[in-house]
């Protein structure tokens, strides 16, 4: 399993959102790039960064930090926020990114979607970001009537290779996993699932690791140092 | 039609459970003999070390029922660390024996290679077999290892993937198939890897 620290950008800055809520935001550093290096050192294989201004207004905007942390750390990235088009999508494998998250555009935009899996199915991350089971779009400000459940396998039957499954009632809180979701999501797909939201403990992480994830993107928990990278990876590995 | 699926507490079991259950036949997860005798097919999924596996066959006493029933001739699927069991010995964690259904060893990628080998990739096909019906070498399946097997015969080799190198990713000997990567995670097409397993089961007039 996948140790997958994430950064998530605002106005330039390294913040968390409790719950995806921009007006509880806590920043950590006015560089994210500072703790992108931090967990390349660590250890980690990947990073998670998330264009959460891309994500609100629909469009690119964080490209410079984007860009020096691909530069800086000898890590692979996964990106995601603001990606609406395919241009959007191809403007990042460009930079150097190694996959790219859709999510919103994913459902609004069924022919890019047809596009990105049948160009990019390697690159391509379909992130469901999901509150009381209903699929969110739209940096999480939009509820859909789509069950997060039906949705992972309607994406995988049509060929979507990868997928993030975020609980957002949990993302930012420490509050620990939702075991019995995720494991429902996991043992019904077909696909690698990544999962994201509330990962707080090493506990966490042998569950995720039992239940079958591909990977466990954390947040909060790095930040507040309730969990060691260094010390998770060494563990989980 | 029965098939067992082996339950050794190994985190895909209910992946590979949900994947063959609607395919057709009664199935279930289960570590008695009983059941592993009883059966049509039998799927020995598996994650994790050579060594944890072996061991937990073990201490089930499930060593003697699962030669006992390849021997008999009936249908037998290994998935990933199910693969590498039916080699003789694997060097996963120095040396580990196994069960030696298929002769040959298990060995680890190249140093200068990121393992463990996780993701996509494809196959060229070696050789026709019914465990591959409709699947062509477009086709994508997914891979999470760090050993490979080194089969003593080629002939046993029905597909290869490449990682760094050539390695065998689907193997057939008689009445036992494999797959190095997981079926139950490569969407569709790694779906119809059961079907076509339940196929020849199906179509087997001797069962």
């Amino acid at each position: 399993m996948n140790l997958i620290p994430a950064i998530d950008i605002l106005n330039g800055k390294c913040v968390r959102l409790k719950q995806g809520d921009y007006n509880q935001q806590t920043i950590f550093s006015d560089d994210p790039v500072e703790f992108a290096v931090k967990w390349s050192d660590a250890g980690a294989d990947w990073i998670h960064i998330i264009d959460l201004d891309g994500a609100r207004e629909g469009k690119l905007i964080n490209n410079e930090a984007i860009t020096n942390i691909v530069n800086v750390t000898n890590c692979s990235i996964q990106t995601g926020g603001g990606i609406r088009t395919y241009a959007d999508f191809k403007q990042r494998i460009e930079m150097g990114v190694n996959r790219v998250i859709v999510s919103t555009a994913a459902i609004k935009d069924v022919d890019l979607l047809r596009s990105l899996v049948s160009t990019f199915s390697e690159e391509l991350i379909v992130s469901i970001d999901a509150r009381n089971g209903l699929v969110q779009i739209n940096g999480w400000k939009e509820e859909t009537n789509l069950d997060a459940f039906d949705y992972v396998q309607e994406l995988a039957s049509q060929g979507v290779k990868r997928i993030i499954y975020t609980d957002i009632e949990r993302d930012g809180t420490n509050a620990g996993i939702n075991y019995n979701n995720i494991e429902k999501i996991v043992s019904n797909s077909h696909i690698p699932i990544i999962a994201a939201g509330g990962i707080s403990s090493i506990e966490d992480l042998r569950n995720l690791q039992s239940i079958g994830v591909e990977g466990a993107i954390i947040g909060r928990a790095l930040f507040d140092g309730m969990i060691d990278l260094k010390k998770a990876i060494n563990l989980i590995r | 039609m029965k098939i067992t699926i082996i339950d050794y507490g190994a985190g895909n079991v209910r992946n590979v459970f949900r994947a063959v259950d609607g395919l057709g036949a009664k199935t279930i997860i289960s570590a008695d003999p009983k059941d592993i005798l009883s059966s049509d097919g039998v799927i020995l999924p598996g994650v994790g070390a050579a060594q944890d596996t072996m061991s937990y066959l073990y201490e089930k006493n499930l060593i003697v029922p699962i030669k006992e029933y390849i021997k008999s001739g009936k249908h037998f699927l290994g998935i990933c660390m199910g693969l590498q069991a039916l080699f003789d010995y694997s060097l996963e964690g120095g040396r580990q024996e196994c069960l030696g259904i298929v002769p040959g060893k298990v060995v680890r990628f190249s140093d200068q290679l990121v393992v463990p080998h996780m993701g996509w990739n494809q196959i060229k096909v070696m050789k026709k077999h019914k465990l591959i019906d409709g699947i062509t070498e477009n086709d994508f399946f997914y891979f999470v290892h760090s050993f490979y097997p080194e089969p003593s015969n080629n002939q046993v080799v029905l597909a290869t993937s490449y990682y760094g190198e050539n390695f065998p990713s689907i193997i057939a000997q008689n009445n036992v198939y494999a797959t190095q990567f997981h079926p139950e995670k490569s969407g569709d097409i790694g779906l119809r890897i059961y079907n076509n397993f339940i196929n020849i089961i199906k179509n087997d007039t001797k069962l």
